[in-house]
Parts: C-alpha cells; sequence; structure tokens
C-alpha cells in the first residue's frame, strides 16, 4: 500500500554578519581554535547580549524574499538546556514572537511555479563544536554566538525529489540574498527534515524528525529511506514512533537517537538582558536598500519574457554572475536570443575548459558589449566569433584589440572584395562558363574559392552579393 | 576628609582596615596596590571604595561568594567600575555578600558571615551586607552593592548607612554577575548623601554593552531642582495601607516618627491603598528565581570555576561539578526556579507573576501620576540574629516593601532614622523612574545632619586624612 508523503524542513542559515550575534567577536571559523572569543561569547560571569543590527538587517531581507510578516518589535528567548558547547547553558533565540511570520517559498518543480508555505524565521545564537580526541573532549567556541536563522516550512513537500529541488533553490534565493556563505560543508546552510506518512493527504502521520542531512543528496536519500521504512511500518500494522533520527551517511540509512538524548523541556522565557524593542525604521531601510533579485522569479522572467529555454534559462539562475551579465547586455539594447546564445553556449564552455567562472576572469560587460557589437555589425565571421570568445577568456584584451593583433577584422571595402571577386572568376574560367549555361552550383563553387582566398574574412553575404555581381557582369558581356 | 587616606596614610590605614574586619569579616579581599588610583582632579579622586564580590574589578578576585568561582579572577572591570576609576576613585577590595546575591543576611558566603558593627551578633544584613558593615564601620565612606529585592537598602537599613537603588538600567549592569536580570540593579551605599550623588553622576548613564541601559539624557527626571539647594520642597508624598502589625515595635515606632516629620516638613501626605503589595512578593520570588535558574547554569566548570575531575559522560561530568557548586540558598532557589518555569507549569507560575508585575507597574503609574514619592519602611524589623536567624521564609517575607521598587524598575532611596534606638532602622523613598534627584532632595530634607551615626567604638578612618 502507498502512502500520503507529507515532508516538512528547518533551515538554519548562518548570516554572513562581519560580528557575532551579541558581541563584536569577529564571525569566522574553522580557523585556530578558540581565535574568536571574548567575555561576552563565552559566557563569563557579568556580561550582557547586544543584539547585532547587522544581523537584523539581513534576518528581514530574508523575511522579505519570503513575503513573511515582519514582527512589530523583536522580542528574544532563551531556550535554556545544558550542553558542553553552550557557554550559557542557555541559546538567546526566539520563541514565542519569532521576527518573521507566515510566509511562502516559491521554487520550479516538475515545469511549474510551486509554493510551500512557511510557518516562521527566527533569529538565534549558535553554539560551539565539540572536537573529540581518543579519550578528551574539547570545544571550540568560534562558532558559539554565531548569527543564525532558523526557517521552519509547512509539511507541504510531497516527495523526496521535490525536496531536494526545492531545498536547491532555497540555497540558490539565500546566496543571491548575499546574507549567508551558505556553504554546507562548512555548515553555514543546514537542514532538518520531518517527514510523516498517511492515508488521506488531509491529516498527518506521526512525525519523524532527520538530523545530520549535510548534503542536499542526503535529503533525498534520508527521506527515501524513511518512506521505505515507515511504509514497512504502517503495512505490518506497526505504529511509527514519533521520535528524532540521524542520518548515516555511511550504512545510508536513519538511525534513532538514544530517548535519553532527545528529552528537553527548555523551559522558555523571554529573555531579560534585552528589552522588547519595536523595529525601528532606519533598520528596516537598511534591509529594503538592497534591491533583492530572487532566483525563482529571474526563472520565470526568463521563460516568459525572454522565452528562453528551460535549459539556458537555468544556468542563468544557477551562475548568478551569467545571469546578471544577460540582463546587463540586454538592457544595453542587445537582441537577448543571440546574446543567450553565446554567453549559455561558447562563453560558459570556453570558461569551462580553462576552469574558471565569470567572475573570476577580466571579462568586462564593456568587452561582451563591444564583442556583440563586432557580431551586429558583421564584422567577424561566425567562426572568428568563437575563436574571440576563447582569446578573450585567456584575457587577451578587447574584442577589437584582439581582432587587430590576430589580423581576423574583416574585410569590408567593396574594391578589395571586388578585386578578390575578379580574381576568382579569372582563375575560374569553365565554372563562368558552366554558369553561362545555367548551373546552379557555379556561383557556390566561386564563393567557396572566394572565402578561401580571403582565409575567411570576408563577411559572407556581402562577399556573396559582390561576387554576384563580378559573375553577372561576365556572364552578360560575353551574351 | 579621605584624602591620602590610601596613599599617605596607607599602612595605618591598611592595618586598621584589617584589623576592624577580624572581627566583622565585611571585606573579602583587601589590597590598597592592586589597582592604584588614576591621577585626576575629580573632587572624589583617591576617595577609596569597596565593591561586591558579585561586581567585576579587573585583576580582583569574583567570587560572589560561592564554591564555583572561589579561585575566579575577573578579567575585565565592570562599566560602572571602570568610570568610577575615571574619575580617580581607589577600589582596594571587594566585599562579603551572600552568594550571588541571593540572602538578606550576608551569611550564605564562602567567605563566612559578616557581622553587624552595632551588635557583632547580629548580621549586617544582605545581600549586601558586607559593603553595608564596611561603610558603617567606617572602613570606607563609600561602597558599592547590588539590589535584586532590597539587598542595597536592607543592610544599609541594618548598618545605619544610606543605600540607593536606582532606576532600572540608569546605572549599566555590565560586570553585575547575573541574580535576577530584569531585576537587577548597581546601587551605592555611603557615609553621606552627597557622597552617593557623586558616584550616581559619576556612573549613571547608557552603556553600549548593555542593552538594558538607559539613555539618562533622554529620560524624563521628574525633579527639577538639585538637592544642593536648601529650599524647602513641596511635595505630596503617598503612604501605603498595609498591616502594620508586620513591623517590630521599634521599627512601627520609627516609621510613625518618620510620618510625623513628613507633616512638619510641610508635606502633603495621604494613605493609599496597595493591595498588590502582597503579591508583589509572591511574585518577586517566582521572576527572580525563575532568572536565576536560567543566568547560574553557565556555572558548569567547562570555560571557567572550579570543576569535579574526571567522568564518562557529560551528565555525569555535570552532576558531579553542579553539586558541589553551589551552596544551599542557591541550591534551592535555582530549583524553584526550574520548578516554575518548567513546561506546563509556565502559565501556573511564571505567566501569573508577570502578570501582577504589569498590574504594580500601571498602579505605580497612576500613583505617581499625584505623588512624588512614596515613603515605605525598609524590613520590617531590625537586624537578626546572625546565628540563629528567622527562618529563610520569614526573611524572604521581610522583602516585602524592597521588592516593589524592583519589580517597578523605580529608584528607592533609604536612610538611616531610628537613631536613639538600639540599632538603626532605616525609611525609604521609592519615586518614579529617573527621580533620583528628587529622592535625594527629600532625604536631606528629612535629615539635615549629612554623616551618619556611627556605632559606639567606631570612627571613620576617613580621619586619618584630616590630620
Amino acid at each position: 500500500m502507498s502512502y500520503c508523503v507529507h515532508i516538512g524542513l528547518e533551515i538554519h542559515v548562518h548570516l554572513n554578519t562581519n560580528t557575532k550575534m551579541f558581541c563584536g567577536c569577529r564571525a569566522q571559523f574553522g580557523e585556530e581554535a578558540n581565535a574568536y572569543i571574548c567575555p561576552v561569547c563565552m559566557g563569563l560571569p557579568g556580561t550582557l547580549p547586544v543584539p547585532n543590527k547587522e544581523a537584523i538587517v539581513k534576518a528581514i531581507q530574508i523575511i522579505d524574499s519570503l513575503q513573511c510578516k515582519l514582527a512589530e518589535t523583536l522580542v528574544f528567548d532563551r531556550k535554556n538546556y545544558f550542553y558542553p558547547d553552550m557557554p550559557k547553558n542557555y541559546q538567546i533565540s526566539q520563541y514565542r514572537q519569532p521576527v518573521g511570520g507566515e510566509g511562502k517559498f516559491s521554487y520550479y518543480y516538475a515545469g511549474e511555479l510551486r509554493h510551500i508555505a512557511i510557518r516562521e524565521l527566527h533569529l538565534e545564537e549558535d553554539a560551539g563544536k565539540l572536537v573529540h580526541a581518543e579519550s578528551e573532549s574539547y570545544v571550540d567556541y568560534n562558532r558559539a554566538g554565531y548569527p543564525l536563522v532558523e526557517i521552519v516550512t509547512q509539511p507541504e513537500l510531497r516527495s523526496p525529489e521535490e525536496t531536494e529541488a526545492m531545498i536547491r533553490q532555497f540555497h540558490k534565493t539565500i546566496q543571491y540574498l548575499d546574507v549567508s556563505d551558505a556553504t554546507m560543508e562548512e555548515g553555514s546552510f543546514r537542514c532538518d527534515a520531518n517527514i510523516s506518512l498517511s492515508k488521506d493527504a488531509k491529516t498527518l502521520g506521526a512525525k519523524v524528525e532527520i538530523k545530520n542531512l549535510n548534503s542536499f543528496h542526503f535529503v533525498k536519500k534520508a527521506l527515501l529511506f524513511e518512506i521505505e521504512r515507515q511504509t514497512e511500518l504502517l503495512n505490518e500494522g506497526m505504529p511509527v514512533k514519533l521520535e528524532t533520527r540521524l542520518w548515516n551517511a555511511n550504512k545510508d540509512i536513519t538511525e534513532g537517537m538514544r530517548s535519553k538524548e532527545e528529552v528537553h523541556d527548555y523551559r522558555y522565557f523571554q529573555e531579560p538582558d534585552i528589552p522588547e524593542v519595536s523595529i525601528s525604521q532606519d533598520v528596516i531601510k537598511a534591509a529594503k536598500e538592497k534591491k533583492l533579485v530572487l532566483p525563482v522569479s529571474r526563472l520565470v522572467d526568463l521563460l516568459e519574457q525572454y522565452r528562453l529555454s528551460e535549459q539556458v534559462a537555468m544556468i542563468f539562475v544557477d551562475e548568478k554572475e551569467f545571469g546578471d551579465m544577460f540582463y546587463r547586455l540586454c538592457e544595453s539594447g542587445l537582441e537577448a536570443q543571440a546574446v543567450a546564445q553565446w554567453l549559455a553556449g561558447d562563453l560558459r564552455g570556453s570558461l569551462s575548459v580553462v576552469g574558471s567562472t565569470l567572475g573570476d576572469v577580466p571579462i568586462r560587460f564593456e568587452d561582451l558589449k563591444e564583442f556583440f557589437e563586432l557580431l551586429q555589425e558583421e564584422l567577424i565571421s561566425g567562426r572568428k566569433a568563437k575563436q574571440l570568445i576563447h582569446a578573450m577568456t585567456e584575457g587577451k584584451g578587447s574584442p577589437r584589440n584582439i581582432l587587430k593583433a590576430e589580423g581576423w577584422t574583416l574585410i569590408t571595402d567593396e574594391v578589395s572584395i571586388k578585386t578578390m571577386a575578379e580574381e576568382v572568376c579569372d582563375t575560374n574560367p569553365t565554372i563562368i562558363e558552366q554558369i553561362k549555361s545555367g548551373s546552379a552550383k557555379g556561383v557556390d563553387f566561386l564563393m567557396g574559392a572566394l572565402m578561401r582566398l580571403s582565409k575567411g574574412q570576408i563577411q559572407p553575404q556581402r562577399g556573396k552579393e559582390i561576387l554576384q555581381r563580378v559573375v553577372d557582369e561576365r556572364t552578360e558581356n560575353s551574351r | 576628609m579621605w584624602s591620602g587616606v590610601t596613599s599617605r596614610h596607607k599602612e595605618q590605614y591598611r592595618a586598621a582596615v584589617e584589623a576592624m574586619n577580624k572581627n566583622i569579616r565585611s571585606i573579602c579581599h583587601f589590597d590598597c596596590d592592586a589597582i592604584p588610583a588614576r591621577p585626576t582632579t575629580h573632587p572624589l579622586s583617591e576617595i577609596p571604595i569597596l565593591v561586591k564580590d558579585n561586581i567585576s574589578v579587573s585583576g580582583l578576585p569574583l567570587t560572589c561568594g560561592s564554591p564555583i568561582l572561589a579561585n575566579y579572577k575577573a578579567v575585565y572591570n565592570a562599566t560602572v567600575v571602570e568610570r568610577l576609576l575615571d574619575a580617580g576613585l581607589h577600589v582596594v577590595g571587594k566585599t562579603n555578600l551572600d552568594e550571588f546575591g541571593m540572602g538578606a543576611s550576608t551569611t550564605h558566603s564562602i567567605h563566612g558571615k559578616t557581622k553587624n558593627p552595632w551588635d557583632l551578633s547580629r548580621s549586617a544584613g544582605g545581600s549586601s551586607g558586607g559593603s553595608a558593615a564596611s561603610v558603617a564601620s567606617g572602613m570606607a565612606p563609600l561602597a558599592l552593592g547590588s539590589d535584586t529585592g532590597g539587598s542595597v537598602r536592607q543592610p544599609a537599613s541594618f548598618c545605619g548607612v544610606y543605600g540607593l537603588k536606582p532606576t532600572y538600567g540608569a546605572l549599566s549592569r555590565f560586570g553585575l554577575v547575573a541574580f535576577a536580570s530584569s531585576l537587577d540593579c548597581i546601587g551605592v551605599l555611603g557615609e553621606s548623601l552627597e557622597y552617593i550623588e557623586q558616584i550616581f553622576s559619576l556612573s549613571k548613564g547608557m552603556d553600549p554593552r548593555d542593552a538594558s541601559s538607559v539613555d539618562i539624557s533622554n529620560a524624563r527626571d521628574s525633579s527639577s531642582s538639585p538637592s544642593t539647594e536648601k529650599k524647602s520642597l513641596s511635595a505630596r508624598i503617598a503612604v501605603l495601607s498595609f498591616d502594620r502589625g508586620i513591623l517590630s515595635e521599634s521599627t512601627h515606632r520609627v516609621y510613625r516618627k518618620g510620618c510625623d516629620m513628613l507633616l512638619a516638613q510641610g508635606y502633603e501626605i495621604e494613605t493609599v491603598d496597595f493591595p498588590l503589595i502582597e503579591n508583589a512578593i509572591a511574585a518577586y520570588y517566582i521572576i527572580a528565581t525563575a532568572e536565576a535558574s536560567s543566568n547560574l547554569a553557565r556555572y558548569d566548570g567547562i570555560r571557567y570555576g572550579k570543576r569535579k575531575g574526571q567522568a564518562d559522560t557529560y551528565l555525569e561530568y555535570l552532576f558531579d561539578t553542579r553539586s558541589q557548586a553551589f551552596g544551599n540558598e542557591v541550591v534551592f532557589r535555582t530549583l524553584l526556579g526550574t520548578y516554575v518555569l518548567r513546561s506546563g507549569f509556565y502559565d501556573q507560575y511564571y505567566g501569573k507573576a508577570l502578570a501582577v508585575r504589569r498590574d504594580l507597574v500601571s498602579a505605580f503609574r497612576r500613583l505617581f501620576a499625584s505623588y512624588d514619592a512614596v515613603f515605605l519602611p525598609v524590613y520590617p524589623i531590625e537586624a537578626f540574629s546572625v546565628e540563629d536567624s528567622l527562618d529563610e521564609v520569614a526573611i524572604k517575607y521581610g522583602d516585602i516593601f524592597n521588592v516593589l521598587a524592583n519589580l517597578g524598575g523605580l529608584p528607592a532611596l533609604s536612610f538611616p532614622m531610628g537613631e536613639d534606638e538600639r540599632l538603626p532602622v532605616g525609611m525609604q523613598f521609592v519615586g518614579p523612574a529617573h527621580s533620583e534627584s528628587k529622592l535625594f532632595s527629600l532625604v536631606q530634607s528629612m535629615r539635615p545632619e549629612e554623616k551618619i551615626m556611627r556605632p559606639s567604638g567606631y570612627t571613620s578612618l576617613g580621619m586619618m586624612g584630616s590630620e
């Protein structure tokens, strides 16, 4: 028997602020252990937390992108529990009044735009990190106090595949907002999934939470495993236990935690060290100052307004710098289809050959604009254009300079082209005779000869026009 | 009078303090050399000051009277301390207290019991008993204390000195070891009103390291005239109706005398019904212990503090370390606070207490629309015995008057009144937020004599300076 699947996510995002959530320490980790700590984030007696305005601004930017309702006042709560990586043995979080209320996230899946409801978004501080040695454990507090945003979705996802697609696009959104480094390996973007199976779509089953999902791929694999595990239980008439399970990437299974580890009474109460304050207009203004581009709106725009193929559109969404360049070039008056084709095709291809991307190489907007102008003015052949793009990725300078240096400039003056056309006609008298007797292919042959003679440096259309005139003169004269 | 005592007369001063402290045990760390006074031209330059041992002074111990912090040294200065050092005050030591400020007797401490210089068999009060006894006995003119539910005013009353509990947020809490964050205030105890006023104005104001500190320049000060102007005041004073039967005979006598004096000063005085007074003490103990249970969670011996050696698991380690970390009173309050916050009981206890507190805040707002201040006893009784003291419930119930100012975030100033009695008795004025200067004026009008009375056999060591 198959069941209705309900999947929800809890997404944790480290904000890329200069300083930690409640103190002046640099928000940085991964370097020497305990290099970025101070009395405040170590919870020394007498210290007090002071909220970081930059973190609030960035949280509001996420809130705006999810169309969440912004709370009027900022309220923090204490979540009390003991753990050696928590300097105060409570975490400053938001419980009763999260800064972001209900909202939605839009994503593209199975050829259509879909939405998932967001339940809430709250701000909190991260804990440190335990390092286990053979018989001893150590704590690195660099991460303690790092600003963290947690986004909770409703359980509205229907399959592991859709969940993976959604979380990838959510991750992309966070990258677009530039509010987080959003790297899964370093843990600055993490997610926990919850899943329940039920007989009908309207009711939820027993909820199982899955933690330790440190790649998008694991999210899908763990959910697939859970569906199989829970389906088996339900088919045998056994209940699914309400619990938290850990993904074991070595065994490709989820495992239940010891019950002792999950029973917590967090004794939430409002953080008395931070008075409840209304979110000031200047904070809201600072958050709105930056124009937010969202991947999903870019995707829809590229598909519907620019009529790009899904494949190309996806490239411009996933590789934001290509998308940004596409828009800039189009806005400068260039023709969208040609720009899309060259950017997603040869430019991206050449760059991937040298293993770099648009942000890394000195290809400026001005260079690309010049390139497209050369094409538009028909000053370069298609074949040479490909070589030109490649030369540009190697940093050989502006397109015009490259053309000049390589001698790739197209011959455009009529006299030169006509001289070459006449030379071609002179050296091929038999072809002229065949044309006279009505052969249609004769001109094509002469055209090939002309291109060879010019080493491809004549714009074909123009070359053909002039050649035709020369041929016409000769065939008419003899009549 | 005190200038030069800790420099020109340092050795003499040190010897005198050490001799007195043998009996009184009010100072738990004394060192005139650890933090040399910064040279300034401020009138309080080089004046010695003692700091309660739950306020951080860089380089000095910060034990909070607790086993867990017995060997802990502070690594930074509290904002208030830093401001006083900048003005040139000379921090000469730390004073004893009830562990983490929890208590009203200064008997719950690893440094032993502090005695009242008026009668060594009696308590100095608490939790700032060390500060109060030191000032009363003349060891220093000034001491910082902390007041969560009366911890400055009650020992000030027991020892016959002045005690200020400022408006919540007027003095930065940065560096004050938290007991109950929403109630805690650094306070000042002193031998004269003038000293306290000066310390208050030196140390008050916004601190970027304390989000709950208040920008005084924006805060409305309801009083207009500084107390130094000795012109006659007009004021409407409220006295609250409460069961006079809870007052000891002599406290009651002094209270009545105070009311008479208010009338004699020409103040309008009226009795106001204030039924919340009984609920306030219950609300206080729920809120204070709930916050304390969370604030004291950090003492696990991992980053600092005394830890119990090895253990196989984290939980085992935690139980071992925290079981020996605290004295009984702290354990009791931590358990009580944990109990009232536990899941499913929030509305029954903590939520209710918050509601009482909100009601109290609005009741005070209404009251201060018509009155300038409230006149109240500090504590129902005089200093109790240090040995077979009152039972702990009675001691807590005694905070009934003091907790009002803490729950309301209001300033309160206690002063010695009953100096004809065998033991000192203090009274207090409570005013609207940021009305400290009005309170100073009122107290000054009640006590024209500047200095406190000393217990017999004690003289101010400040006298050395005037030689």
